[in-house]
């Protein structure tokens, strides 16, 4: 199990739970400082948190809009052209 | 048209939302030019809620179908994008309720406590690296990202594949900001877990 460490005035839990937030820079100065206080005491916390973000950045980099395949565009288009009044 | 100093004309590129307007008075070219602009976020969104091509197919006809015939009562009250995303949303449920095997609970915020999956995840473990490792392959990203449950795939897929603002994501849900934040949260570490479990069945 993992060790809960306290760093920073944060528990391991805590800090976890804050990963999201923290990443999507979504935290208050204060709050940032504490779990940048916890990471620079607990090396697990900042591989995983680090590792997580690296996920998230990854994600982010695969945003390219995903088209949908040719035959459904061109069943989507026929299907509309049946469908809908002339305009 | 606009002009530029060097004497190019620039075709004005129109927004969704006069798009959605002209389709409103019934000019089709003006639906189709917003179905090409849209119709990859509604696709993606419908599998990933749906979980299969053939069924994402289906809303994607039918989110279109409906969105035409609703453009008229359409009052601006949110911007297209959202509004064509919250009528694929319903149309691909719709369809996925429709599968559910009887018996088949969908609990969306499981009881398992986030440490548990923060474990899952990683967390603690002697090479949390792995799941950034995995994530920039593109086809193990998409495997994972298959075996996780709907609503996980839905919210991921929004915020994070779609871009999309936190607060436009709780919205589209029907969740207060802080709920969207919460399921975000444990589906990017289910993520993260089914990354670490990719590993042993490749």
């Amino acid at each position: 199990m993992h060790n809960e460490r306290v760093a920073g005035g944060l528990r391991c839990s805590e800090v976890l739970g804050m990963l999201s937030e923290y990443a999507d820079g979504e935290l208050g100065p204060e709050t940032r400082e504490r779990i940048e206080a916890h990471l620079a005491e607990c090396d697990n916390c900042l591989r995983f948190g680090g590792s997580f973000q690296q996920l998230l950045s990854a994600m982010a980099a695969n945003r390219a809009p995903v088209e949908p395949p040719t035959a459904v565009l061109d069943r989507l288009a026929l299907r509309l052209s049946e469908s809908l009044p002339e305009g | 048209m606009l002009n530029n100093p060097r004497g190019y004309t620039i075709p004005e590129i129109p927004t969704e939302e006069e798009l959605l307007a002209r389709a409103a008075r019934g000019e089709r070219e003006a639906f189709s030019q917003l179905v090409t602009m849209t119709r990859g976020p509604v696709y993606r969104l419908a599998l990933a809620i749906t979980g299969n091509a053939a069924d994402a197919e289906d809303v994607l006809q039918e989110t279109y179908l409906a969105a035409y015939r609703a453009a008229a009562t359409f009052r601006g009250e949110s911007s297209t994008r959202p509004w064509l995303l919250t009528i694929a949303r319903h149309q691909a449920w719709r369809v996925r309720k429709r599968r559910a095997t009887a018996g088949e609970a969908a609990p969306i915020e499981d009881a398992e406590n986030l440490e548990s999956l923060g474990v899952a995840a990683g967390w603690g473990s002697a090479n949390p690296e792995q799941i950034a490792t995995r994530a920039q392959d593109r086809e193990i990203l998409e495997r994972a990202l298959e075996r996780l449950p709907e609503a996980y795939r839905e919210i991921i897929t929004l915020r994070d594949l779609e871009g999309m603002a936190g607060e436009a994501v709780a919205q589209l849900l029907g969740l207060a900001l802080p709920a969207m934040k919460s399921r975000l949260h444990r589906s990017r570490l289910a993520l993260a877990a089914c990354l670490r479990e990719e590993g042993y069945h490749a």
